[in-house]
């Protein structure tokens, strides 16, 4: 391990620096790809806020973290990130949900771009109807209200 | 619920948006919610319509191992055998605690047949397997005669062409078996070389499988399915087997009946009145237990399939005044049990039995296949 403890700096689209560790920055296909080709210390993300940038870190620090110490042991590491990774979605609300997803997307962190995908897919299965799911995504129908009796009636018979 | 501008700063405009999300991050949202839900999601906006009858989220569903176990079924008119229509048993998810009784005049469960979108008919399985990160699409729906074979990679989120099969085909029929893909049909009958013929993903090539013989080139298949060593055509009253090791075709079970189908490693069978299943130890046919009373109410329109390890029963049933001019299509769902008894009997147990779909056509109907959605 001669890489060991190697710090990265990583500098957000509005200037704000996180210093962490190499491991921490592999996490990233995309990050990995870029400290390789470019050794410079620190790297800019222009695509990426401050605020979104420390979401993405604090993520990726946790889950370094229980992958070195979790080779040997115990499913209870596996467990405890699974209620690390529960809180962590909880507290979020659906926009930053979004910056998230296209900061994962971007950077190319899969386990964090799915966790993201399934905290939509739940916030929207917990919708009682299309109504509502407009309102919680925001989303303004296409339809006309011709056109949406037509899909209603096409699908009648899952409404009963 | 949420509020979508509570923690963003002032200064910058919230563009974290739903409708800004690429198409295949909703896509991989979508795939991860239970199908039950489409209904409601195509009532959202044309975008989630096109989306949910999309095959983009068959393939995003088969790489994200969140594919349901489901039952389609096709129903041919008579008179004009073109015309089949898709439906898909959809069972009320409200409604599913088992039922040992059933009548025939009036409904008794919430479960029915939808109508599959008409771009999803001709529905022919679409052979998806993923090598590593890589997921192969053959064939499809709808689409033209083609030699393409597309393969969509995970990492990068792309999908690229993978080498050619040797002919063209449409509506093809596929299946994996160890980490190889096979391709059968679909082409001209009088094909004999390139019939059928495997890709191996390891050495991105094609290579035509023997000869089948014209018996089988010009049949009517049905179904695709694999064993251990052997893939299993099957027609329309015969069963056929391509032997990988020995590179050979054999004619397999050769009395099938009229109806049969594979759930969890064992052949269940229809054939007159009867409820059948493999004995592989005794090498016969035997009956499935249990079945005697449910088995009066079939019409000679029987067809037969897995659904989640269940045995599905679909039949016509008779028309009843003064709906004459209906066709009434039933259904029933048997729990299996194996293994019950010493003589190593199988029974069924009706889960339930339910008129799922009073056809509106005035001509008569037949079942044409079942296809099981996994």
């Amino acid at each position: 391990m001669e890489n060991e403890k190697k710090m990265i700096t990583l500098k957000s689209s509005d200037d704000v620096t996180f210093e962490v560790e190499e491991a921490v920055v592999l996490e990233s296909q995309f990050l990995s790809h870029l400290v390789q080709d470019c050794p410079a210390p620190e790297h800019k993300i222009k695509e990426v806020t401050g605020k979104i940038l420390s979401k993405v870190v604090e993520y990726c620090e946790k889950h370094v973290v229980v992958v070195v110490d979790g080779g040997d042991s115990s499913s209870s590491s596996g467990d405890d990130l699974k209620k690390w990774d529960d809180k962590f979605i909880k507290e979020m609300d659906l926009s930053t949900v979004y910056d998230l997803i296209a900061a994962a997307n971007y950077l190319n962190i899969q386990a964090l771009l799915d966790l993201m995908c399934q905290r939509v897919a739940d916030v929207i299965t917990a919708c009682k109807d299309h109504k509502e799911i407009r309102e919680t995504l925001g989303i303004v129908s296409d339809y006309t209200a011709e056109e949406e009796a037509e899909v209603l009636k096409e699908n009648e018979w899952a409404f009963d | 619920m949420e509020s979508a501008n509570e923690s963003n700063p002032p200064q910058l405009p919230s563009m974290s948006l739903f409708k800004l999300l690429p198409e295949d991050i909703v896509l991989s949202i979508l795939a991860r919610m239970p199908t039950s839900y489409y209904p409601t999601l195509c009532l959202v906006s044309k975008t989630f319509r096109s989306l949910i009858i999309s095959e983009e989220l068959g393939t995003m569903r088969s790489y994200l191992g969140t594919r349901e176990e489901g039952v389609n079924v096709c129903i041919q008119s008579r008179i004009n055998p073109r015309d089949c229509r898709w439906f898909s048993l959809w069972t009320n998810p409200k409604d599913c605690k088992p039922l040992f009784y059933w009548t025939r005049r009036d409904k008794c469960t919430g479960n029915f047949l939808l109508p599959l979108p008409s771009s999803y008919y001709p529905r022919l399985p679409i052979c998806y397997e993923t090598v590593g990160s890589e997921t192969y699409e053959i064939g499809g729906q709808n689409k033209p005669s083609s030699t393409d074979v597309w393969v969509y990679n995970k990492l990068i989120g792309k999908r690229r062409k993978a080498p050619s099969m040797s002919v063209a085909r449409e509506n093809p029929f596929t299946c994996s078996l160890d980490g190889k893909l096979y391709v059968m049909g679909g082409c001209e009958g009088d094909e004999s070389t390139y019939w059928a013929e495997v890709f191996d993903p390891k050495t991105q090539t094609w290579e035509p499988l023997p000869d089948p013989g014209v018996e089988i080139r010009f049949s009517l298949i049905k179904m695709v399915e694999t064993e251990p060593g052997k893939v299993l055509l099957r027609s329309n009253n015969k069963f056929f087997v391509y032997l990988v090791k020995e590179c050979r075709w054999e004619v397999y079970h050769a009395n099938c009946g009229e109806s049969i189908c594979k759930i969890d490693g064992v052949w269940y069978a229809y054939n007159q009145r009867e409820c059948w299943w493999y004995d592989t130890k005794r090498e016969k046919w035997r009956l499935v237990r249990g079945l005697t009373e449910l088995c009066q109410e079939f019409s000679c329109e029987v067809e037969i399939g897995s659904y989640g390890g269940k045995l599905v029963i679909f039949w016509v049933g008779p028309a009843v005044y003064p709906f004459l001019s209906t066709s009434r299509i039933w259904c029933a769902v048997i729990l299996l049990k194996t293994g019950y008894s010493r003589y190593g009997e199988v029974w069924g147990q009706v889960e339930w039995a339910d008129l799922v779909l009073t056809a509106p056509w005035s001509h008569s109907v037949r079942l044409c296949c079942v296809e099981s959605v996994q």
